[in-house]
């Protein structure tokens, strides 16, 4: 039963608060959806206290004696994906608390929102190929919807852009899932390990091309910039922060990893989409000057970090692409949140009309250098030792060019962010930004949350790796090493 | 036969993107969502074809007919040299994976499916009860949504 | 909870009330005040704690294998500690009185988490640790430097470049000392000197030296000693600065390196003391400012604690590392009078300060003992130690050390004897009829401090046996007993020396016209020592100055040579054609979905032909 309830509870407060609306229109669904993500977040972090360090754990559900075929299965992937999940969705439920009331009424929102987690949840606690299909599906509407609440021409237009290419990645995933069953006749993931070597090879490339759109790799990438620019900021954060890792890295993960087995053709496409995501994001964000395009590239590059470590396949690359994973998480959706913040108090967020905020927004001008240093890899915030640890896993691999643009692409992002910081806190303020005040409290507590977050994760970023990431670590090690005998692991 | 029917799925289909009139698009793509329910009664799958012509076919074409007749009729603009090359590389990529799935004989190694056939209801409640949840939230998702789009697009005055 | 967590409350008590104390605003003074002196009670309630227990050890694992987040309480470093609490806590009462509302809440809260920092930094029991507390310490320098006023910023930057170079040098000595032994935690066992070893011992010698501020890191403390309130003179440079720094050259040469006395390390260590020394006292023998004089004389006190370490033989160890804890006594009470004349009158010139002893007789009793002390007289805690030192130096067998050690004794006084006669006895000035002694706050620091210099020099047994058992190789050695012993040759010179130096006070005074501030001109206006003196005081001889013309120089002929250049190449080659890129890449992201689909297609073509090779 226990590990049903993080995609039952979801699922069920999402669909009484359109009904509780009628009597409270603002605060029930507030506390309620925030509630019933800090109980997410508690459930996780007793999980993992109750954790045996290693191993799958299957739970299989009974109503009244017969046994139901719902089976979810933890492994330590699952609980660090999970860890993930539940501090991003609760940091940006907290933020909505004001925010949306300008989009949308907030029990819809929460509702959407909800079923978003819940579908994540879902994703990775599955343990069949189909079922994680149609979670992905329906974390894929969820997402739309949340897309489509902007307003503008703009972003209808990007709405339907990324719903096709949505669509088109999940015919994809859908076409490779049928290729595995036509072979092998199940897709329950524990079956089709053990028939790895006939999966067909079309199959893996149609897994590539699915789950590499829906994590946005280069060429995959371009629904991301459309997408993100006029949505409300609370979806890139969901978005960027685990829609393209749960959907997109992690079952990228799982497929390649534990289900068909990781093999030098799928490492090195792995590798060499990676790197030049990370380039080209990083290149494309320095032209931008409307803050949330620019960090929908810079979202594509970092998530090149992760792609490019974890097809390594070395240890240590995976435990430093799992660690970006986590972090990358927290210091993105704390970006976008600031963008999201921005705009709430000036209504826009192109970054030539503003200029000056800094003083009139203290908080959110040091939660965004917060950010930025994060995201630039500087010591003590948390990017730093997630990037140390993927250049030092390139160097272990001799790939020392590729290590080069790792740090080159860091560089990179420190100067774009730092332009987009200059401009819009720093320097005079604008004539008719004079009057701008602080953003309201809970939006502001979810921003200095986050980047408490970046700070204590990076301070403390050895318990974390011990507790949360060598296990999931681990789990795809495990699939390197049953699919590799003679692969050399070094580290 | 089969190649007609596969042929009208693809070409409705086509036709329901390229239209430029919203209702005649709706029209082309009930008819295309028709010709995938006979394909489905042909595999021998009558539960997935009797599905997929009541819901797709029926209710949610009447659905967007409804929509769409109460809000006006609207233009759709498409770029001419960019259909060009997507149409060049979309018969390209098409040849290749056709080319791919050909040759790996996955068509051939279809394993056959097993000999007692299951109740529909077995299937779905008992070995495959978790994709009803999944199923339950795809439903909520889409509820949710078009109950946000809608809200917003009557904020907007559209 | 663990008996090992108490190694944390030294760091976290002080550092947490000093960070309370810098939220809270002035109109709350007697509050901070408070919350002040309590942390400075409980720290050294615990440090007496930690004291009395046995070795207490608390070590965790910090990044993944290699570095170790270890804290241990041994031997010195107990020690140690309890006086930096001791210090921290009279510093503290001191300052409540002296200082202004403006500056104190800043000066309460650096002074706190220099205590907790500086506890860190002798719990520590791994280098990185020892490091991080270290670098931590140069950051509150430079702060407290600041808060001397507007002109006080050349001299805070010219201090943190001065201490920061000297940590970089321990920083690099450390990093070949983990070269060579392969982990960071302190070693049981010292190194021998051998090869790379020597580089790492000359780097982390002179890292520690600096700090406490031996030649030639030390011209930035007399600045400081100008533009600085007087109160950080009497916390860093007297007092924390030569606890941590002699007690780190203590740990390099007895746990980290193995010093043999006679050796080249330990020659070497010994001049740099004799010079220090020497050098030192020379220009505080002529300084007008009695801030400026007593900051020089606390460089020349290093010099005797270098000597004493650097001779290797039990009787030199122990005895610097008494004149060390009697130095911080010492000075700080002779800092803690200086500010508590500075505080009544507002001038700290010799010149224009006279007869003050009826006026403040309290002060002036403290400000007698205390250079009574730091002279060497009899029976002060100060001649104990300077015996011992003496005793040792001579036991290697070079003479040339002691000889630098006399002469010091020599000029010492004489300096102190001017500077004392300057301010306190002499002619009355009429400005100062109405100057009144201080108040409680400011006298009980300066007498607790007179009180130990007695108690230290008369029952000298209870330091000096503390220290020993700290001392391995000193453990068998008794040193008290014979410690007040007058007759025996050594001490006979130094009461030579010392009745010279008088004779020598009495010999200016006279000749420039019963001016005591003109009592050093004799040796001021000697032939070839002026034109050396002229010079120092323009800072010829002043490294930093010097370095800094020089780089003003370098500068100009790089900004033309290479910066105009590579500017030219930047702007041509990156910028032109970073943007020529980025526009590509932009034109193909125009929002025409066709587009985008027709890329995706044509990546999947690409990966489907790069899958089929293999």
């Amino acid at each position: 039963m226990f590990l049903f309830i993080f995609i039952a509870v979801p699922v069920v407060v999402a669909g009484f608060l359109p009904i509780l609306s009628r009597i409270s229109r603002k605060f029930l669904p507030d506390v309620l959806a925030n509630l019933c993500f800090v109980v997410l977040l508690a459930a996780t972090i007793t999980t993992a206290n109750l954790w045996p360090g290693g191993g799958r754990f299957c739970h299989s559900l009974s109503w009244f004696g017969t046994s139901l075929n719902i089976s979810p299965v933890l492994d330590g992937l699952t609980l660090l994906m999970l860890f993930t999940i539940s501090i991003i969705s609760l940091a940006v439920g907290i933020f909505s608390i004001q925010y949306i009331e300008k989009y949308t009424s907030p029990a819809i929102y929460y509702s959407m929102l909800l079923v978003l987690v819940a579908s994540m949840n879902g994703i990775v606690l599955s343990s069949d190929l189909f079922t994680m299909y149609i979670f992905i599906e329906a974390a894929g509407i969820s997402s739309y919807g949340l897309v489509a609440l902007g307003k503008t021409k703009q972003a209808t237009e990007g709405a339907f852009k990324y719903l096709v290419l949505s669509a088109l990645a999940s015919s994809f995933i859908l076409l490779g899932i049928a290729g595995v069953f036509i072979k092998i006749g199940t897709t329950s993931i524990k079956e089709v390990a053990s028939f790895a070597d006939i999966i067909p090879k079309i199959s893996i490339i149609l897994f590539l091309a699915g789950f590499g759109l829906k994590c946005a790799l280069i060429p995959f990438h371009f629904w991301m910039p459309d997408a993100y620019t006029s949505a409300p900021a609370v979806l890139p954060a969901m978005s960027s922060g685990l829609f393209v890792k749960v959907a997109g890295v992690y079952a990228m993960c799982r497929v390649f990893f534990n289900v068909s087995g990781f093999n030098p053709s799928v490492s090195s496409v792995m590798v060499y989409l990676g790197v030049i995501s990370i380039l080209v994001g990083a290149l494309l964000a320095l032209g931008q000057s409307r803050l949330r395009r620019m960090l929908a590239y810079s979202s594509i590059s970092q998530v090149g970090y992760v792609i490019l470590a974890i097809g390594i396949g070395t240890p240590l690359g995976i435990i430093g692409g799992l660690l970006h994973l986590l972090y990358h998480s927290i210091f993105k959706a704390l970006l976008f949140l600031n963008s999201g913040a921005v705009e709430y108090a000036t209504g826009t967020d192109e970054s030539t009309q503003l200029g000056g905020l800094g003083a009139n927004m203290p908080f959110t001008s040091t939660t965004n250098i917060v950010g930025i240093l994060s995201a630039a890899g500087i010591p003590p915030f948390n990017g730093f030792w997630s990037k140390l640890i993927i250049v030092i896993a390139l160097v272990q691999v001799k790939m020392y060019l590729y290590a080069f643009i790792a740090v080159f692409a860091s560089v990179l992002t420190l100067w774009y962010l730092l332009l987009i910081q200059r401009r819009v806190f720093f320097g005079k303020i604008k004539e008719n930004l004079k009057g701008i005040a602080e953003i309201p409290f809970w939006m502001n507590l979810s921003m200095v949350g986050l980047a408490l977050a970046c700070l204590w994760t990076g301070l403390s970023f050895a318990p974390l790796i011990m507790k949360w990431v060598l296990p999931a670590a681990n789990v795809l090690i495990e699939g390197v090493r049953t699919s590799l005998n003679t692969f050399i692991i070094k580290g | 036969m089969d190649i007609l029917l596969l042929s009208g799925v693809m070409l409705f289909a086509g036709l329901a993107v390229f239209l430029k009139d919203l209702l005649k698009a709706v029209i082309c793509l009930m008819v295309s969502s028709i010709f995938l329910g006979i394909i489905f009664f042909k595999l021998s799958a009558p539960y997935a074809g009797v599905f997929e012509i009541s819901v797709v076919a029926g209710l949610i074409m009447v659905l967007f007919i409804l929509t769409i007749s109460l809000t006006g009729p609207e233009d759709t603009v498409v770029e001419p040299a960019s259909m060009g090359i997507f149409a060049f590389l979309f018969v390209i990529f098409s040849c290749v994976a056709l080319f791919k799935i050909l040759n790996s004989g996955v068509i051939h190694q279809c394993l056959p499916l097993s000999s007692e056939p299951h109740g529909f209801g077995e299937v779905l409640w008992l070995s495959r009860t978790f994709d009803m949840v999944g199923q339950i939230s795809v439903i909520f998702a889409g509820v949710f949504v078009l109950l946000a789009i809608v809200k917003a697009g009557r904020k907007n005055g559209k | 909870m663990n008996r090992e967590w108490i190694l944390f409350f030294p760091i976290i008590v002080p550092a947490v009330s000093g960070i309370i104390c810098f939220c809270i605003p002035d109109s709350l003074r007697k509050l901070r005040n408070a919350i002040a002196l309590l942390s400075g009670i409980v720290l050294i309630w615990i440090a007496s704690l930690i004291y009395r227990a046995g070795d207490i050890t608390y070590i965790s694992p910090w990044f993944i294998s290699t570095i170790n987040f270890s804290l241990k309480s041994a031997a010195l470093g107990k020690f140690i500690m309890l006086w930096i609490s001791i210090f921290s806590f009279l510093i503290t009462l001191y300052v409540t009185e002296k200082m202004t509302s403006e500056r104190l809440r800043e000066f309460t809260a650096y002074l706190l988490i220099t205590t907790g920092l500086a506890c860190g930094a002798v719990l520590a029991n791994s280098f990185v640790l020892l490091l991080f507390f270290w670098e931590g310490l140069l950051v509150t320098l430079y702060l407290f430097i600041l808060l001397g006023g507007e002109h006080s910023f050349r001299t805070a930057l010219k201090a943190f470049v001065l201490v920061g170079l000297c940590d970089f040098c321990l920083i690099l000595g450390t990093a070949i000392y983990w070269k060579i032994t392969g982990s960071f935690d302190f070693p049981a066992k010292p190194l021998e000197l051998a090869g790379m070893s020597v580089l790492s011992f000359i780097l982390m010698a002179v890292g520690a030296t600096g700090k406490a501020g031996a030649l030639p890191f030390h011209t930035w403390i007399p600045d400081a000693a100008i533009d600085a309130p007087v109160s950080f003179m009497a916390l860093l440079p007297a007092a924390l600065e030569k606890l941590l720094g002699i007690y780190l050259l203590t740990r390099i040469c007895l746990d980290f390196f193995a010093i043999n006395p006679g050796s080249s390390a330990s020659i070497g260590l010994m001049s740099l003391g004799a010079i220090t020394i020497v050098v030192a006292v020379c220009m505080a023998l002529i300084q007008k400012n009695i801030k400026r004089l007593l900051s020089y004389h606390a460089i020349s006190q290093v010099g005797y604690m270098i000597v004493g370490i650097g001779t290797g033989v039990p009787a030199g160890v122990v005895g610097g590392i008494f004149h060390m804890l009697n130095h911080t006594i010492y000075k700080a009470g002779l800092f803690l009078s200086a500010g508590s004349v500075e505080h009544r009158t507002r001038i700290t010139d010799l010149k224009s300060l006279g007869g003050l002893f009826r006026h403040m007789p309290v002060t002036g009793t403290c400000f007698v003992i205390c250079a009574a002390a730091i002279s060497g007289i009899w029976p002060l805690n100060g001649y104990v130690s300077k015996e011992m030192i003496i005793h040792g130096s001579l036991e290697t067998g070079y003479k040339i050390f002691a000889i630098g050690c006399w002469v010091g004794a020599i000029l010492t006084l004489a300096s102190f004897l001017k500077a004392g006669h300057s301010i306190f006895f002499g002619e009355k000035k009429q400005e100062f009829q109405n100057i009144r002694e201080n108040n409680s706050a400011i006298v009980m620091p300066m007498m607790i401090l007179a009180f130990l210099c007695i108690f230290f020099g008369l029952f000298n047994r209870f330091p000096i046996d503390a220290i020993t058992r700290f001392v391995p190789e000193a453990s068998h050695h008794d040193f008290s007993t014979h410690a007040l012993n007058l007759f025996n040759p050594v001490s006979g010179i130094t009461v030579l020396c010392l009745i010279s130096a008088f004779l020598l006070h009495r010999y200016g005074w006279i000749k420039n016209g019963k001016k005591p501030y003109l009592a050093s001109e004799v040796v001021h206006n000697l032939p070839g020592i002026k034109i050396l003196y002229n010079l120092a005081e323009r800072r010829v001889f002043d490294a930093y100055e010097q370095g800094i013309r020089l780089i003003r120089t370098m500068a100009l002929a790089l900004y033309y040579g290479f910066d105009r250049t590579a500017d030219w190449f930047y702007e041509t080659l990156v910028v032109r054609s970073g943007i020529r890129i980025i526009d590509s890449l932009r034109s193909v992201h125009r929002g025409l979905l066709f587009n985008y689909i027709g890329w995706i297609l044509a990546g999947i073509v690409v990966i489907i032909i790069f899958a089929m090779a293999f």
